[in-house]
C-alpha cells in the first residue's frame, strides 16, 4: 500500500480534531520529565530524556520457518530538545550481532492540555555481521522514517500514543565471503503502526509498554535471511521500556 | 474524545491488516484454438532444436531482454506430457506452457509467474509455420531470427490480450552436466507454489521450473518409514490443521497418512514412493537426500541402493546421494558397513569429504565462492555445489566469479536462466 | 484476502488503554474502606496477588484436516483452569506470570476400519500484563507460549508437545471477601496463535492478596 494511502486515514483524523482546537502555551502543561519517551510532549523545562528498554519481535513462519522470535534487541532512546517545540531523538537498537542507529527530528504540537500532535523524520543505519561455522557474512543499510504521533495524556498519569511511521529504503549492501550485493534503488518499504501506554510503575519509575505492527517488505533483523520480497510481511513488535 | 481514539485506532487497524498472500495457478484451459488443436509430436531433435536464448522484442518492461526456453516432461501413466518453460531474467518470472500443432503452426498455452511476488497471468503463444514451425519440425537449420514466437500475455485470470513476442538468438549454454537443484524438491511454501514443498507433486512439477536434481528433506516415523517432511515439527507452515503436535517422528506413518495432509492437500510421501516418481515419472538426473535425523542411516542407504538399481534398469542417468549436513549424520553415515560404496554429499569441511569418501562437497553461500577450495575438490576428482542461494544478483556472481558444478536454489528458475543464458 | 484476526488483540489493547483513563478517578483516591480491598493498593504500599481459578473453555478455532477420515465428532467445550501471580506496585500497572490449563478439543475418527480419538489441551506460559479499570474490574493482556499436547488414540498411543507463541486477554471482576480475599469471575479470550487454536473462556477465580510489604 503506497505510504499516503496507508497514513491518509491517520491524517484525515488529526486534521478533523486539530482544526478544532488550539496550541497550548507552555505554563498550563504539568512537567513530563521521566515520564515520556514515546508520547509527543514539549521538552520546555528539560534538555533530555531517555529510556532503556527491549523489543521482541516475532516473525510469519511461513517466512521464516523455525527462527520464530528473535533474540530481544536493547532499545536505548533519547531525546534532546532543540526548542519549545523541536527536539532531535536518537535510538540505538542492538542484538550485538545486528544493530540499527536512528536519528531524526520531532515536532510537537500541543493542541490542548490533554492532546498532543508530533511530526518528523529520522534515518536509520543498520548493519550486521556473522562470522561462525557456515557464514561469512556482512550486512548494513540505510532507511529514512518519516511519522506523525498523536497523544493523549489522560486525567491521570497515562500517556496513550499512537503513531504512524513510514520505511523508505535507501541503501543495501551484503558479503558473503568476497561476493558483494548493493543497491541504491530507493523504494516506499512499508509502515508502522504503534500504540503505547507510558505511566508510573513503581515508585518514580515510569515504564513504556507499546504494541507495534510492522508491516515491511524488508526488516533489518531479518538481513541474513533475504534482501526483500515483493510482498510485505507483518512483524508484531513488543516495546518495554524504563524512562530514565 | 474516547470515541475519536476508538475511531483512530480502528482506522490503524484497517491499514495495519495483515495480507494474507496467494498466487494461484490461472484456469488457462479455455483458449478454443488450442482445446481444438491436434497433439503436439516432436521428436527429441526437434524439441532439442527449440531450445535455445531468445530475445524478447515485445514485453521486455515485464519479462525482460532476453529468456532461456527449454522442455522438460513427465509422465503419467503411458502418457509423456510435455513443457516448454522460458525462464526470464527481471523479477525471477518464468512461463510454463504446453504445446499443440494446427495447421501448420505451434500453438503455446499456459501461464507466467514472478516468483518475487504474488503476480501471474495467463499467456497465449504461437510460432507459425513460415516462421519457425516448418524448422523445428526439421524441415532446415535454425539460425538467430528463424524462430519467432509470438502471442498474448494477461493479469490474473483476465483474457490475455498484451503482446509479447520472442526471437531465436542462440542454443543454451552447455559446459558440461551443470546441476540445477531445486530446494525441498521445487520451492517452500513461502514460495506459493501451486503444490506442497517435499511433496511427490512438487516432484513431479519441479523440472518445468527448470531444475534437473531435487533435494528433499527425509525424516523417520515412529515405526521407522523414511518419509518427507523438513521441520522438527507438524506446523502449519507445512501441513494443515489436524490437531496433532510435535515431532512428526512421534507419529507412525498410518497416524501420519490417516491425519496430516500437506498444505495443498497431498499426503506425506515416502522416501520410496518420491523415488518412485523420480525414477519412473521424471527425467531428473540428481536427488540429494538431506537426512533431518539423527540415527541409522541403514534404511535410507537401503533405499538408495535400490533406486540406483532400478534407474540403471530403467536406462536413467541418475545419482542419489546421501547428504550430511551435521557431525552426527556424519558418524551415523560412517556407521554403514558399506558406506565407502555409498554415494553422498557432505557440507562439511573437506576432511569429513575425504573421510566419508563423498563424491561431492556442499558449502553454504554465505562462505562466499571459495575457489580456492573449490580448485582443490576439483583436483581430488570431486564436485562442488552450493546452497541456498536465491537472490538473483548472488545467483550470476556465483555464476560468473564462481567454479561451482551446481546450485540449491528455492528458484531454480533464476539459476536456469543465469545458467544457460551465458556465452 | 485480508486476515483481520491477529488485530482483535490491538482492537483489545485499544480498549483496554481507553479504559486506564477511568482509573484515574477511582483507584488513586484511597481512603481506609478501599484500602481493604483485595485489588486496591495503597499508595507507596507493594503486593503480590494470587488469581486461582476454573470454569469452562468454548474452542471455536477450526479443528482437522483434510485427511481425517470421516464421522469426526468434535467436543469443543471443555474444563480450564488459571494459575496467575500478579505484582501490584503502587501504581496502576500490575505484571505477572500466568499458567493453568486449556482443554481445546477432542474429536474422534471413525472410518473402514479404525477408529481413533484425538485431544489437544494447552498449558499457557504467559507475561501478563494489567490495568485495574475500576476498584474491582480488571483487564489483562498476556504474551508468551502455550505448551500444547496432543493424545492420540489412533492404532497406538501418541503423546506429543510442542510449544506455540500465543496471547491472551481477560477481563474479571473482583468482589472483596475481605482485606485480603475475593472471589471474582472472569471471561478470557485465549489464542495459541502458531498453531491458530484459539475460544473463549468463562472462569471462577479466588483472588488472594498472599504477601503485602
Amino acid at each position: 500500500m503506497p505510504i499516503k494511502l496507508a497514513v491518509l486515514p491517520f491524517l484525515l483524523v488529526v486534521l478533523v480534531i486539530g482544526s478544532s482546537l488550539t496550541a497550548m502555551a507552555q505554563d498550563s502543561l504539568p512537567e513530563a520529565k521521566h515520564a515520556a519517551i514515546i508520547f509527543p510532549y514539549p521538552m520546555y523545562s528539560e534538555k533530555w530524556r531517555s529510556s532503556i528498554g527491549l523489543t521482541l519481535l516475532t516473525t510469519p513462519e511461513d517466512i521464516t520457518e523455525a527462527v520464530r522470535v528473535r533474540v530481544p534487541s536493547i532499545d536505548f532512546r533519547v531525546l534532546r530538545r532543540i526548542n519549545d517545540h523541536f527536539m532531535a531523538e536518537g535510538r540505538i537498537n542492538s542484538q550485538i550481532l545486528q544493530n540499527q542507529l536512528a536519528v531524526g527530528i520531532q515536532y510537537v504540537l500541543p493542541l490542548t492540555d490533554r492532546l498532543f500532535l508530533s511530526a518528523g523524520a529520522g534515518v536509520g543505519y543498520w548493519f550486521g555481521f556473522l562470522t561462525v561455522e557456515g557464514f561469512n557474512s556482512k550486512g548494513s543499510g540505510w532507511l529514512t522514517y518519516p511519522n506523525l504521533s498523536v497523544g493523549y495524556r489522560t486525567k491521570s498519569n497515562l500517556l496513550i500514543t499512537a503513531r504512524a511511521q513510514s520505511s523508505i529504503n535507501l541503501y543495501y549492501k551484503a558479503f558473503n565471503g568476497n561476493e558483494e550485493l548493493s543497491s541504491g534503488k530507493v523504494f516506499y518499504n512499508g509502515e508502522t503502526f504503534t500504540i503505547a501506554l507510558e505511566q508510573p510503575f513503581y515508585h518514580h519509575k515510569h515504564l513504556t509498554l507499546a504494541f507495534s505492527a510492522i508491516n515491511n517488505y524488508f526488516y533489518w533483523q531479518t538481513w541474513l535471511l533475504f534482501y526483500r520480497v515483493n510482498r510485505k510481511i507483518f512483524y508484531p513488535q513488543i516495546t518495554v521500556g524504563f524512562i530514565l | 474524545m474516547r470515541t475519536i481514539f476508538i475511531i483512530t485506532c480502528s482506522l490503524l487497524v484497517f491499514v495495519s491488516c495483515k495480507k494474507d498472500y496467494k498466487a494461484p495457478v490461472p484456469d488457462y484451459n479455455n483458449w478454443d484454438a488450442f482445446t481444438a488443436a491436434a497433439r503436439l509430436a516432436l521428436s527429441s531433435q526437434s524439441r532439442s532444436a527449440m531450445e535455445g536464448v531468445y530475445g524478447l522484442t515485445d514485453g521486455n518492461d515485464i519479462f525482460g531482454d532476453t529468456v532461456a526456453v527449454k522442455w522438460s516432461y513427465v509422465i503419467t501413466g503411458t502418457d509423456t506430457l510435455y513443457h516448454l518453460s522460458f525462464f526470464c531474467g527481471k523479477d525471477i518470472a518464468y512461463i510454463i506452457c504446453e504445446g499443440k500443432k494446427s495447421n501448420g503452426d505451434i500453438l503455446l498455452n499456459g501461464y507466467w509467474r514472478k516468483m518475487n511476488g504474488v503476480e501471474t497471468g495467463i499467456v497465449r503463444f504461437s510460432i507459425k509455420a513460415q516462421q519457425g514451425a516448418d524448422l523445428i519440425a526439421g524441415n532446415g537449420a535454425i539460425t538467430p531470427g528463424s524462430i519467432i514466437i509470438s502471442g498474448v500475455f494477461g493479469n490474473g485470470q483476465t483474457v490475455p490480450g498484451t503482446s509479447i513476442s520472442f526471437s531465436y538468438g542462440r542454443k543454451l549454454f552447455n559446459n558440461g552436466p551443470f546441476r540445477i537443484l531445486a530446494h525441498r524438491s521445487g520451492g517452500r511454501t513461502s514460495d506459493l507454489l501451486p503444490v506442497s514443498e517435499n511433496s511427490v507433486e512438487m516432484i513431479r512439477k519441479t523440472s518445468e521450473f527448470g531444475s534437473n536434481g531435487i533435494e528433499i528433506d527425509v525424516r523417520l516415523t515412529s515405526d521407522g518409514i523414511p518419509i518427507l517432511y523438513h521441520d522438527n515439527t507438524i506446523n502449519l507452515r507445512e501441513t494443515q490443521k489436524s490437531g496433532l503436535i510435535g515431532p512428526i517422528e512421534n507419529y507412525t506413518f498410518d497416524q501420519i497418512s490417516t491425519f496430516i495432509r500437506l498444505v495443498h492437500g497431498e499426503k506425506v510421501p515416502t522416501l520410496r514412493q518420491a523415488l518412485d516418481a523420480v525414477v519412473y515419472q521424471t527425467g531428473l538426473s540428481f536427488v540429494w537426500l538431506d537426512t533431518k535425523y539423527i540415527g541409522s542411516l541403514k534404511v535410507v542407504r537401503a533405499l538408495q541402493k535400490e533406486y540406483i538399481q532400478k534407474a540403471a534398469v530403467a536406462g536413467r542417468n541418475l545419482t542419489i546421494v546421501i547428504g550430511l549436513p551435521t557431525t552426527d549424520a556424519l558418524d551415523d553415515f560412517l556407521a554403514l558397513p558399506d558406506y565407502a560404496d555409498a554415494p553422498n554429499l557432505c557440507e562439511l569441511g573437506l576432511d569429513d569429504v575425504e573421510r566419508s569418501k563423498a563424491e561431492f562437497w556442499a558449502p553454504r553461500f554465505t562462505l562466499g565462492t571459495q575457489n580456492e577450495l573449490v580448485a582443490q575438490v576439483h583436483a581430488a576428482g570431486k564436485q562442488a555445489f552450493v546452497w541456498t542461494l536465491d537472490v538473483p544478483e548472488f545467483i550470476e556472481q556465483y555464476l560468473r566469479d564462481g567454479h561451482f558444478d551446481g546450485i540449491l536454489s528455492n528458484y531454480p528458475s533464476s539459476v536456469a536462466y543465469y545458467y544457460y543464458v551465458q556465452h | 484476502m485480508c486476515s483481520i484476526k491477529p488485530f482483535i488483540l490491538l482492537i483489545i489493547f485499544t480498549t483496554f488503554l481507553l479504559n486506564g483513563e477511568l482509573i484515574a478517578q477511582d483507584s488513586t483516591k484511597i481512603n481506609d474502606k478501599d484500602s481493604a480491598e483485595v485489588n486496591v493498593q495503597q499508595k507507596g504500599r507493594y503486593a503480590f496477588i494470587l488469581y486461582a481459578g476454573g470454569g469452562w473453555f468454548n474452542y471455536i478455532g477450526s479443528v482437522g484436516s483434510s485427511g481425517i477420515a470421516s464421522n469426526t465428532a468434535v467436543v469443543r467445550a471443555r474444563p480450564t483452569s488459571t494459575f496467575r501471580i500478579m505484582w501490584h506496585p503502587d501504581h496502576r500497572l500490575r505484571v505477572g506470570i500466568e499458567s493453568g490449563y486449556e482443554n481445546f478439543y477432542t474429536y474422534t475418527v471413525q472410518n473402514d476400519t479404525s477408529s481413533g480419538k484425538v485431544n489437544l489441551r494447552g498449558i499457557p506460559l504467559l507475561l501478563v500484563w494489567s490495568m485495574a479499570v475500576t476498584k474491582r474490574l480488571n483487564i489483562f493482556a498476556g504474551f508468551g507460549y502455550y505448551l500444547l499436547t496432543t493424545d492420540l488414540n489412533y492404532k497406538g498411543h501418541v503423546k506429543s508437545s510442542a510449544f506455540s507463541l500465543g496471547t491472551n486477554v481477560s477481563v474479571n471482576y473482583v468482589q472483596p471477601l475481605s482485606p485480603k480475599l475475593g472471589i471474582g469471575a472472569e471471561l478470557k479470550w485465549t489464542n495459541a496463535t502458531q498453531t491458530k487454536d484459539y475460544g473463549i473462556s468463562a472462569q471462577v477465580l479466588l483472588v488472594w492478596k498472599f504477601f503485602e510489604w
